[in-house]
């Protein structure tokens, strides 16, 4: 019998606000443990939730990157748990009124077909504190409770692995193109649930759903969904029945491991926050958020096509964004040729970056992008060889040396001007009569060492492909053998 | 030695401008009153702030009403430094970090808190019996109550110790104290003053409460203490206003009305005291009228008050889990289920404990609608024919109690299965989110009585004004008990 | 017949995290009898039924304008924020160790 899939995917987005949702504490990453807390995070006695803007306007530029109807009155609900790691006793979020809904997102998988996620919800929530477990006990780190999150809920309406890992990298994309987040799903900023039933083929009712959560990469995304179709799919094909369960990805096993049985599913006993009033958006501050989002990756996408650069060179550039950026401040200074430069950034610059020793990254190089587009506008004119481009790299990124003094400095001018190229291409020529006779003999290799004697002759100055036609105009077609 | 502290929050003032008397003085006197307390009225002290503090006051302007005079605050409010337990055990060793808005506030002002006093536990009650430090009694006669849940604050100020506290109202936890203690306490409009740092009960319910005793200085803290406060979302924004001005003009409306089926619940001393109160306010020239207000709704404002206080209470109360502040859970403990349960199972009375799980029960999804949000319906439209009430009247004036303070001895704790209408009322005001004040009307054999008056939403001067003319009536200005009985 | 049992008064305790005294069950069970009675009166008042309900004791709607502005204030250090705390190991406060992956009673994640 033949299965078909339904997955749901659940992603919380931690966002990257300067302040915690309902906290005016430091929103941070990396500190050390309950450095940065506040009185609120901490949940003392008394304190009261005080909704950051910020977070809003988040809010609002991630429902629209994702096509949905913002509501323009928020409402906060209390879902109410014991947990070590919700001080309050509850989580502040938005169950009745999310602040978008009803989305959706077009995707492109890697054979070129395309397909659309429906969207259910993205709400507005905070973070819990982060837990370590060690032998005995576990310890509660609050830096992190408070921090904002969206949390983003699609309809049951992906068929295949490929798919919500395809959809996962777009969510990932769009949050952190727009800037709201980092979308680290190893650091835990960005954090992904799965559901996944399946059903025969032609039935219409869904089978018995497990959970997969915390998948923290991509490609453990697409693994774990593909797992647990095989795994259900066997259960099934054995003619038994699959539980209702939460499982998690095991990396090292390269499959799904039970986490708990879903008997009694916990009763959240959400309710409105009676803390928090109902908040009226006026379209004045949400066409504000709106007008100020950062463009989008579909549109960097087409932006990049129209320039010229084909699928490839475009997916390289998008995979980090801080290239794009780099690439989109260099394209200010009017390269002559955009895939040389593109090269130069993503090829040569990157694996510089790469291989450095001392910390460079996009952010801190000793030179402006402009010098990168002046060190490609001369690949692109001829007026430097690759090889030496090289070397005209190599002193812009180690020592902020600009490419017009590298070339004078090791003097890479060529000699592009015909007259001084032909007057050098005679003499050669005149010096080596044995070796022309040679050639009108079919001596083919005769052209690349008069060619070789041309550049000589010029100290390398010479256009090498200038140099090239000269010579062989001068000497005429190769003869046959005798 | 001369006593000052048993004077008005204005008389003190008179006294502290013109020398007779220094704030370290009055500090002083405050240390030997508490020292004599026998209502049990006391959390912990801070007398050696409150010197400190009074030390470092620099010159009393005149209009400083409430520099330099000692006061006390409910054990709900958060004060940095000074314990605060709101009197349970789940808090016990509570140091808090940060003071209250109203604490700072009042602070700013150079008031100087001298002690935390008793409460309910966790303000969840109406008896003042039921902390961790046992019975408050009432200085009038310490067999009985002196109400709740702001007992302490109550019992103290009516014996003299201070000229005001205070109190937290989320059901009548100030009006009803004051009733029973022969006091002025007031409840401002939800939002009018920020609830920030007051430990919560029932967050739609709950506001900061005075009890003082003259209405002229309730008039003053409430110029003190309202303003938006931006670490409060839910505080109004609203332009400066002078509430003493309303109550030395007795500004307000004049239309009244009562509802006669509270009244004829209540005792014959009330009802007597009450009809005295009614005659004096017409020879005022204040309209006073009955008003047949629908018995099924006064019927329901028990249980849809106790349900929805139940409920956010159940999740306000829940940060109480021995990890952060408080004991903490058993060492023992071989799971996190073990060590939250062994702090809270020692942490909370038996009381709150069967409201809690009144509450969560009415929260579970498949109870809600017939129980949480039916409450929640209830209180919409009761709410509403008050509102009704209002657009003909501008005050509803009830007595705040149906009797004088019960005996301590024959108190009940479950819930009511004949809720008295009469003992409840003041929860309108909550359910409405009005200002509302009790005022002193009379004894019945040495105990003291009140009257309530409530008001529309944001009239707070209105009704301290109309207050005023209730005190104009009755004379009753300033009591206290002279020797504790 | 009680209209709630003393078992589930139990449950309720344990998610509540709190054990109960002898007896109080069977008393929660009487008051929860006597508040199905109060609620029924409740649902016979006219309007009550048809009423939205009611969290705020009167409207109350905040605008944009009131959002708190996006920047950090100091926090309180570890010190100070585990100054209340007698269950802490170093700058962490510390709980029996959570069983992340047996039979936990929700679905929160323990990133």
């Amino acid at each position: 019998m033949e299965y078909k899939a339904t997955i749901g995917i659940e992603i919380h987005v931690e966002l990257k606000t300067r302040s915690k949702m309902f906290s005016a504490a430091p929103n941070t990453y990396h500190e050390a443990p309950n450095s940065q807390a506040g009185l609120v995070d901490m949940s003392m006695p008394g304190t009261l939730p005080r909704l950051n803007m910020e977070a809003v306007r988040y809010g609002i530029q991630l429902a629209t990157a994702l096509n949905m109807q913002v509501d323009r009155t928020l409402y906060f609900d209390r879902k109410n748990y014991f947990y070590p790691d919700l001080p309050k006793g509850y989580q502040i979020t938005q169950q009745d009124h999310p602040i978008g809904s009803h989305g959706y997102l077009d995707l492109t998988l890697d054979d070129g077909s395309n397909f659309r996620v429906y969207v259910q919800r993205a709400h507005l929530e905070e973070d819990t504190c982060k837990q370590t477990h060690l032998a005995d006990v576990s310890l509660e780190d609050y830096n992190r409770c408070g921090v904002p999150l969206i949390e983003i809920v699609t309809e049951p309406c992906i068929s295949t692995a490929q798919q919500a890992a395809k959809y996962v990298e777009g969510i990932r994309e769009i949050v952190t193109y727009l800037g709201i987040s980092d979308g680290r799903m190893d650091e835990g900023s960005m954090r992904c649930d799965t559901n996944v039933s399946i059903a025969p083929v032609g039935s219409d009712h869904l089978g018995t759903k497990c959970e997969v959560k915390n998948l923290n990469t991509i490609q453990n995304v697409e693994a774990a969904i593909a797992c647990e179709i095989a795994r259900q799919q066997a259960i099934l094909e054995a003619g038994g029945t699959v539980e209702q369960e939460t499982r998690r990805y095991d990396e090292k096993l390269k499959q799904t491991v039970l986490m708990r049985k879903k008997t009694n599913a916990v009763d959240y006993k959400y309710f409105r926050e009676p803390n928090l009033p109902p908040f009226d958006l006026s379209e004045r501050f949400i066409q504000g958020a709106v007008s100020s989002m950062r463009k989008l990756p579909w549109v960097y996408r087409a932006e990049f096509a129209k320039l010229g650069l084909s699928n490839y060179e475009v997916e390289q550039l998008m995979k980090d964004k801080r290239l794009v950026d780099y690439f989109e401040r260099c394209l200010q200074a009017d390269p002559k040729d955009v895939k040389t430069l593109w090269s130069y950034l993503v090829v040569d610059l990157q694996s510089y970056i790469n291989k450095s020793l001392s910390q460079l990254t996009l952010d801190n190089l000793p030179f402006a992008p402009a010098d990168l587009v002046a060190l490609a506008d001369l690949v692109a004119t001829h007026a430097i060889n690759s090889k030496q481009a090289k070397t005209v790299m190599e002193d812009l990124v180690s020592r902020g040396v600009k490419p017009a003094q590298s070339v004078a400095e090791h003097g890479f001018e060529q000699i592009s001007d015909s007259g001084a190229i032909q007057a050098i291409v005679d003499e050669v020529v005149a010096a080596h009569p044995e070796a022309v006779e040679d050639w009108k003999h079919g001596k083919d290799r005769i052209l690349g060492f008069l060619v070789g004697q041309v550049l000589k002759a010029s100290h390398g100055k010479a256009n090498p492909s200038m140099a090239r036609e000269m010579v062989l105009a001068k000497i005429g077609p190769m003869g046959q053998r005798p | 030695m001369e006593r000052f502290l048993n004077r008005t929050i204005k008389e003190i003032h008179a006294a502290l401008i013109s020398g007779e008397v220094t704030p370290e003085q009055l500090v002083a006197e405050a240390g030997e009153q508490i020292a004599r307390d026998r209502c049990n009225a006391y959390e912990a002290k801070a007398l050696k702030s409150a010197r400190r503090k009074a030390r470092q006051l620099g010159e009393i302007k005149a209009s400083d009403y409430l520099a330099g005079i000692p006061y006390l605050a409910k054990d709900n409010y958060s004060t940095k430094g000074v314990e605060t337990t709101a009197s349970s055990r789940i808090l016990e060793g509570y140091v808090p970090l940060f003071d209250a808005e109203v604490i700072r506030r009042l602070s700013r002002h150079g008031a100087l808190m001298v002690a935390k006093t008793t409460m309910d536990e966790l303000a969840m009650g109406g008896t003042g019996t039921t902390g961790r430090l046992g019975a408050t009694h009432n200085p009038y006669d310490l067999s009985r109550i002196a109400g709740g849940s702001s007992c302490g604050s109550a019992a103290a100020v009516a014996a003299g110790d201070v000229p005001y506290a205070l109190g937290s109202d989320t059901g009548d936890s100030v009006r009803k104290p004051a009733a029973y203690t022969g006091l002025v306490g007031f409840k401002p409009t939800w939002g009018l003053v920020s609830r920030y740092g007051l430990l919560p009960f029932a967050c739609s319910l709950d506001t900061v409460g005075w009890l003082t005793r003259c209405v002229w200085d309730s008039a003053a803290l409430c110029r003190a203490l309202a303003g938006r406060d931006e670490k409060d979302m839910t505080t109004l924004q609203r332009p400066k206003h002078d509430y003493i001005i309303d109550v030395e003009t007795r500004a307000g409306g004049r239309r009244a009305c009562y509802f006669p089926a509270v009244i004829e619940r209540c005792s014959p001393a009330v009802q007597e005291a009450f009809n005295r109160v009614v005659e004096g306010l017409r020879k005022q020239g204040v309209t006073v009228e009955a008003y047949d207000f629908d018995t099924a709704l006064l019927d329901a404002i028990y249980p849809t008050y106790m349900v929805i206080s139940c409920c956010e209470a159940t999740s306000n109360d829940a940060m109480y889990d021995g990890m952060r502040y408080g004991p903490a859970g058993s060492p023992d403990s071989k799971t996190y289920q073990e060590f939250m349960t062994s702090a809270r199972t020692r942490g909370f009375c038996d009381l709150i404990k069967r409201r809690f799980i009144i509450g969560s029960y009415s929260l579970l999804a498949e109870n809600q609608h017939d129980m949480f949000q039916r409450a929640q319906r209830a209180r919409r439209v009761i709410v509403e024919a008050l509102n009704r009430m209002f657009e003909e009247y501008d005050y509803l004036v009830l007595p705040a109690a149906p009797t004088v303070a019960p005996k301590i001895d024959e108190l009940s704790y479950s819930w009511s299965k004949e809720p008295a209408f009469a003992d409840n009322h003041l929860a309108l005001a909550n359910l409405g989110g009005m200002p509302s004040l009790t005022v002193p009307m009379g004894f019945d054999n040495g105990l003291p009585l009140g009257v309530n008056v409530t008001g529309k939403v944001l009239d707070d001067g209105g009704v301290l004004g109309f207050g005023q003319r209730i005190e104009d009536v009755t004379g009753l200005v300033n009591l206290t008990v002279g020797e504790v009985r | 017949m009680s209209r709630v049992s003393k078992e589930t008064i139990e449950e309720c305790a344990r998610n509540l995290m709190f054990e109960l005294s002898p007896g109080q069950a069977e008393l929660i069970s009487e008051e929860f009898d006597t508040l199905y009675g109060q609620l029924e009166n409740l649902a016979a008042i006219p309007g009550v039924d048809q009423a939205e309900p009611m969290t705020f004791p009167f409207r109350r709607h905040l605008t944009d304008a009131d959002l708190r502005a996006d920047e950090p204030e100091q926090p309180l250090g570890a010190e100070k924020a585990l100054a209340n705390s007698h269950s802490k190991i170093g700058d962490q406060i510390k709980v029996p160790k959570v069983v992340a992956h047996g039979q936990v009673d929700h679905t929160e994640e323990d990133m």
